[in-house]
């Protein structure tokens, strides 16, 4: 009989963490990226250099797991790109909210520029929706690569996403790849409603 | 053909292999529950640091400016109370329990997955899974080591081709990398199969010489066993042939017992005859002498059934509730005479009323206790120009106090360590055997009583003490 119930409690233990791995590695959403820099934004892209910009929730706890492959990519790919972090912020709330632990470790990586982005306007220009959107411009502007940076949700790690950043900016091939992104949703509801009007 | 001996050496030795598995089982369900407590223990504070680990790291999921509680602290408080509850229901439901087992260390291996994902991935965390291989080791059990393993490796399979990055963030190409991961596992098992495998041989060896050192002992208590039991009817023997032998030296009072009475009876049978031959028969004298007579036989029938009962064999005598008096009248009753003969004046008040009290004796053997203390008093005294012996007797505390003190000046300190001892002596030759005292001693003690010499009194003086049953009505 105690057999019987450990068997049991084994595919309860089963379905469970089946559960968590398919919150895990469920993707978050995509906007429509576009696949140059986009025009209409205060930012410039650097045309010495490769650009990553980073669209993060300063407040999400996979957004950590995001900035530590971002620093393994700088180490590989050297002085040879250039970083913009743009952190979240939501309207009306303080100036501070979303300064935190993510946003002091974004601010000790190497050739990175870190802002706040305000009612998350500039992530809205690039097509982010979900926190670690990673995206790859060349030095004429040319999207690279589209997609996240962690293999699911918050979890460090080699990664296909990574490598391919690493692969584009050493190679300098300028074919666009694309990976799902696994992190929290930047936009509310509301925010995803005035997101999606044309 | 085996031999006698050869088949006893068998019988033995499969009995000893059979006490040593039993020690052995005992031995090993002890550490199987002791290791379970320890299971028990570190559960439920991995469950305790799961929860922790999830509000520290990831408290929150984040839908813009919304925040709401984690997966991650749903994960560890639903699926870390599946991995705790569960095995510590079954620890108390059977305590030692096979299947404890297997569940604490299923648990304990899932626990590594679990901290794997509430630490995204941490390679640090997956010391965690050499941790516990440690800790399923506590078992002693290769057969836990290998299901611990087995739970280990099928995770990192099943991840490696499903889920590669949830599990270690390994390589997504390879298909194969867990077998790395599994490999690392399979390189500790084998220290610790091999110190499982090396401690269950210990374990036996020491089951079996606990065994074998249970098995002496036993061995040497049967024989202790039955050497006592010679020794007890030795010292019966001892006892009756003791009896005997005072019998020996009784038989000389004895004669004098009877030999008056025969005397008494012989001159009044005289009397009679002339009485008959007179003419005129004198029919009140005739009565008379007939009546002396017929005392006279009596009391030569109560010194023999005394005798006999004196004599008796007492191995196996029974208790019997007697009361002083009839005691006392039993052993007066054997040696008054001698006393009357050589003028030794006995001193006891059998009116008094705690003559009435019953005590609880092998009656034969406390009468034969009394007669050779009496013994003993009149030889001692019989020549002595003062002549007495005195019986008290009083109550003290549930005991009963006999004193048989006697005219004598007293026994020497020297004396006193020795005339205990089994053939000692200050008779001379031939009349006394030096067992008297010793088994008089062994006797009361049997009887849960104490015998000693009052060396306050500066007469001879002994000291008997018996429990007291009741009163008689």
């Amino acid at each position: 009989m105690n057999y019987l119930f450990a068997v049991l409690w084994l595919l309860l233990c089963a379905a469970s963490f089946g559960a968590l791995n398919w919150y895990k590695l469920k993707p978050g959403p995509v906007g429509k990226i576009n696949s140059f820099w986009p025009q209409n934004i205060p930012h410039e892209h650097n045309r010495t250099t490769y650009n990553l910009v980073l669209f993060a929730h300063p407040r999400c706890g996979c957004t950590s797991a995001s900035l530590m492959e971002l620093e393994k990519i700088l180490v590989k790919t050297k002085n040879n790109l250039k970083v913009k972090i743009f952190f979240y912020h939501p309207k009306g709330e303080s100036a501070n909210w979303s300064d935190g632990e993510s946003k002091t470790m974004a601010l000790k990586l190497p050739n990175t520029e870190v802002y706040d982005d305000d009612g998350g306007e500039v992530a809205r220009r690039f097509g982010a929706m979900t926190s670690g959107q990673t995206l790859v411009y060349s030095l004429e502007g040319k999207l690279v690569y589209a997609g996240g940076i962690t293999e699911s949700r918050g979890h460090t790690g080699d990664n296909t996403g990574a490598r391919s950043i690493a692969s584009v900016v050493e190679t300098g091939k300028t074919i666009i790849n694309t990976q799902p992104v696994f992190g929290c949703v930047l936009f509310s509801d509301r925010e995803m409603k005035e997101y999606r009007k044309p | 053909m085996e031999s006698l001996n050869e088949s006893i050496t068998n019988k033995i030795n499969a009995k000893t292999k059979e006490k040593a598995e039993i020690i052995y089982d005992e031995a090993y369900q002890k550490l199987c529950i002791d290791t379970d407590k320890v299971f028990a223990i570190l559960l439920v504070f991995q469950w305790i640091v799961a929860v922790i680990v999830a509000i520290v790291f990831s408290p929150k999921t984040w839908i813009g400016a919304q925040g709401m509680v984690s997966v991650h602290i749903y994960a560890s408080v639903i699926i870390g109370g599946f991995l705790t509850c569960f095995p510590l229901y079954l620890m108390k439901k059977e305590p030692g329990a096979e299947v404890n087992r297997y569940a604490n260390v299923i648990a304990q291996a899932l626990y590594s997955v679990l901290f794997i994902h509430l630490s995204g991935g941490r390679i640090e965390t997956h010391f965690h899974v050499f941790g516990s291989l440690a800790f399923f080791a506590f078992y002693r059990d290769a057969k836990l080591l290998i299901v611990g393993s087995l739970v280990v490796a099928l995770d990192h399979f099943v991840r490696g081709i499903w889920f590669p990055q949830s599990a270690f963030g390994i390589l997504t190409q390879s298909e194969w990398r867990w077998m790395e991961h599994a490999a690392w596992v399979i390189f500790e098992d084998f220290f610790l199969v091999y110190s499982c495998i090396r401690s269950q041989n210990e374990m036996q060896l020491v089951a079996l010489k606990t065994a074998e050192v249970m098995m002496q002992h036993e061995h040497a208590e049967e024989i202790v066993e039955e050497r006592t039991k010679k020794i007890q009817e030795q010292q019966m023997q001892l006892i009756n042939s003791s009896k005997m032998s005072e019998m020996g030296i009784m038989a000389a009072g004895i004669a004098h017992e009877i030999n008056n009475p025969l005397t008494i009876i012989a001159s009044s049978n005289k009397l009679l005859q002339r009485v008959y031959a007179s003419e005129v028969i004198d029919h009140e004298k005739a009565d008379k002498l007939h009546d002396t007579m017929d005392k006279t036989v009596k009391r030569i029938g109560k010194i023999i059934l005394g005798l006999r009962t004196v004599s008796r064999d007492t191995t196996g005598e029974e208790m019997t509730l007697v009361s002083l008096r009839d005691l006392m009248v039993d052993v007066i009753g054997l040696c008054g005479e001698k006393f009357k003969v050589f003028g030794i004046d006995l001193r006891i008040n059998l009116e008094d009323p705690i003559f009435d009290t019953i005590i609880n004796i092998k009656r034969v053997q406390i009468s034969q206790v009394f007669i050779n203390l009496l013994g003993n008093a009149f030889d001692a005294i019989e020549s002595l120009p003062e002549k007495w012996v005195k019986v008290d007797c009083t109550n003290q505390n549930g005991f009963i106090e006999f004193k048989v003190s006697d005219s004598g000046p007293g026994i020497s300190k020297e004396l006193q360590e020795k005339i205990f001892h089994p053939f000692f002596t200050t008779k001379p030759i031939g009349k006394g055997t030096g067992l008297g005292l010793s088994l008089s001693v062994s006797i009361i003690k049997d009887h849960d009583g104490s015998f000693t010499i009052d060396q306050a009194n500066r007469n001879t003086c002994f000291v008997i003490n018996l429990p007291v049953i009741k009163k008689a009505a």
